[in-house]
């Protein structure tokens, strides 16, 4: 059973216990203010079915609220995203059996790190039978380097409060943006990329791998299919990179900082 | 097609009963989204009502978690003694009532539940317990028109009330403004969009907002009656008094043009008829997907990834095709411009000759005009 995001681990346990079945939990994500699937809001503002992928996001506006003759401002109905990576001790002593990472509608690298942190996090438990705070910590940093909202635990533990909302304008916060995928690893020699961000030699690649968590490279040359220099990368092009041990086709490259101009 | 509405107070029996109301909702503050009556009131209105020979309707139409239930089911309970028939819209309140009363239930389809399928399921579950299927908003006349034809309990659908577009458990206005009581309402108007002005009600179970205009397709009372609507609810909570129900209840009952007209005139808000005449809300999902990208078409081999004008272009294998000297391919550009070509020389992803190319594998022709990334990639007569 996949449950709402309204439900508390502990009753989510107790929803697993009273019906012998599988459940599974949102952990992380965009939240919708409302009860799973209860709002309409698009479908009569915007003519576009929000319980069918055409949510216009009318909860992420700023309003202005009247109470008699008191006006106010706010982002009333739009919610931080939910982060329970610190809960996970939680999760796992509750028998939660699938954890559930919003992917819809982001970005491979968004979906790459959140996955790469939780999937991490449950590497340790597995091999070790415990997660302490340390390595929580580690993983927890990694998700405030994609793009999100200001995180809540929601309803994780107790009902969402008035902490819940998230009153300020949409804004990019990313302290990492996605350059490109691996497309071929000619061992000992070079990576093959497909360039989605510019950048240049000299820069510092990050490569979420698949077993080896972050590798870091530094761009002694960035090659064009004919060997030729690249002085800058183009989006829409694909380049060689110098080969990092570990790194697999279909990982996933970041870089630090602004986007290159 | 009879009426079916909400009492707020018990001295609005008689009213209702002048206006010809076989069945009223009672709505407790504890377990209706929107209703204000206490324990005790609810008690004796229903006996009242049973006195006069109007079946009271308990509703339960809260949403709950685990905790949320456990105390409300506890709050149901002793009630089911003065009620036999309750509304309920969550799945988990329907279970209980199967399992723990004997009572009738009329089961909320409003939202979601849009299939013949999944109503025929909540009938077989629900068995001959169920006493009625209220439909949802989102349905259209012709669907409204194929499930009174297929369902063999009564259905019912809103007539005439405030159209709720959310719910939320969690209390939005307070952070704004504080505490304004236990329950209050505010307006919410954005520059963002055309709307403006929807009311929003905070109560002790959560936030919700309200269309700013009222559902009512109203025009349409006579052609809901022939197609087998056997309920509509009528929802005047939100005005100043009852003054309008008859009228409303005279254009159920006996439907005219001019009555439709007059009552409009005299009705205080403006109102608007949903989706009952058509639900477009899907129709933007095929604006939105480029038919020219699809990766579904036969023969579909990859795409462009890599362009260097006049010198190469680098092209991913996405499907099982293999490429091989001699093959044709056929180019789509994100624009619709299509191109073929023979292939004559294939190369690998360090411009080395290659015999052929397979799923996932990078490789590079010389370019070819016009042809651009994200172009998509066919083969014309195809090697498995």
């Amino acid at each position: 059973m996949v449950l709402g995001r309204e439900t508390s681990i502990e009753d989510a346990a107790k929803i697993k216990k009273l019906s012998g079945v599988e459940v599974e939990m949102f952990i992380h994500g965009a939240m919708c203010m409302s009860f799973s699937g209860n709002c309409v809001l698009s479908n009569y503002t915007a003519g576009r079915d929000a319980n069918r992928g055409g949510c216009s996001h009318t909860c992420r506006f700023l309003y202005t609220l009247e109470s008699g003759d008191e006006k106010k401002q706010a982002f009333f109905m739009s919610s931080k995203d939910l982060n329970g990576l610190m809960l996970l001790p939680q999760y796992i002593e509750a028998g939660i059996d699938s954890l559930k990472i919003e992917g819809r509608m982001k970005s491979h690298l968004y979906a790459g790190t959140t996955a790469m942190a939780y999937s991490k996090c449950l590497d340790h438990y597995r091999e070790h039978g415990d997660l302490p705070a340390s390595v929580l910590e580690e993983f927890h940093q990694e998700l405030f380097k994609v793009t999100h909202r200001e995180y809540t635990e929601a309803s994780l533990i107790s009902p969402a409060g008035a902490d819940s909302i998230y009153d300020e304008r949409e804004h990019d916060e990313r302290e990492f943006i996605a350059v490109g995928n691996i497309l071929e690893v000619t061992e000992g020699q070079s990576l093959t990329m497909d360039v989605r961000t510019a950048f240049h030699p000299g820069d510092t690649l990050e490569i979420l791998t698949f077993s080896d968590g972050v590798a870091k490279v530094k761009l002694d040359f960035v090659h064009n299919v004919m060997g030729e220099t690249e002085d800058r990368t183009r989006p829409g092009t694909v380049v060689k990179i110098p080969y990092v041990k570990g790194v697999e086709v279909g990982n996933i490259i970041r870089i630090e900082g602004p986007l290159c101009k | 097609m009879q009426v079916v509405s909400y009492i707020k107070n018990i001295n609005e029996i008689d009213r209702f009963i002048e206006c010809g109301v076989t069945e009223l909702i009672v709505a407790p503050k504890e377990l209706s989204r929107f209703g204000d009556l206490t324990y005790e009131s609810i008690i004796s209105i229903a006996e009242k009502l049973r006195a006069k020979n109007i079946r009271p309707i308990l509703e339960w139409d809260l949403l709950m978690t685990q905790s949320d239930f456990d105390k409300k089911s506890e709050l149901v309970r002793p009630l089911l003694a003065h009620f036999d028939v309750v509304r309920v819209y969550d799945v988990g309140a329907c279970g209980y009532l199967l399992s723990h009363s004997k009572a009738s239930i009329q089961l909320v389809l409003e939202i979601g539940n849009h299939n013949q399928r999944g109503i025929e399921g909540w009938i077989k579950l629900c068995g001959d317990r169920l006493d009625r299927l209220v439909l949802s908003l989102e349905l259209d006349s012709e669907m409204l028109k194929r499930y009174t034809s297929i369902v063999d309990v009564p259905v019912e659908f809103y007539g005439l009330g405030r159209m709720p577009l959310s719910y939320t458990p969690r209390k939005l206005v307070t952070p704004v403004f504080g505490h304004l009581g236990e329950s209050f309402e505010i307006i919410a108007s954005s520059e963002e969009s055309p709307h403006k002005g929807f009311p929003v009600l905070q109560n002790t179970h959560g936030t919700f907002t309200f269309y700013m205009l009222d559902h009512g397709p109203i025009d349409h009372f006579g052609e809901m009656s022939e197609m087998g609507i056997d309920f509509l609810r009528i929802d005047l909570r939100h005005l100043p008094d009852l003054t309008l129900l008859k009228d409303a209840c005279a254009l159920v009952a006996n439907f005219s043009s001019e009555l439709c007209d007059s009552f409009k005139e005299r009705y205080p808000r403006r109102l608007f008829k949903g989706f009952y005449n058509k639900n477009k809300s899907d129709s933007v999902f095929k604006k939105l997907k480029n038919e020219r990208l699809s990766r579904t078409e036969e023969g579909y081999l990859g795409e462009v990834i890599d362009v260097a004008k006049k010198r190469y272009m680098g092209l991913i294998v996405r499907s099982n095709l293999i490429v091989t000297i001699g093959v044709v391919l056929r180019f789509r550009t994100p624009e619709g411009k299509e191109k073929k070509i023979t292939i004559t020389h294939l190369f690998d992803s360090s411009y080395n000759p290659i015999d052929s190319a397979v799923q996932g594998q990078l490789f590079y022709l010389p370019h070819l005009g016009g042809i651009s990334t994200r172009t998509a990639v066919f083969v014309c007569d195809s090697t498995h």
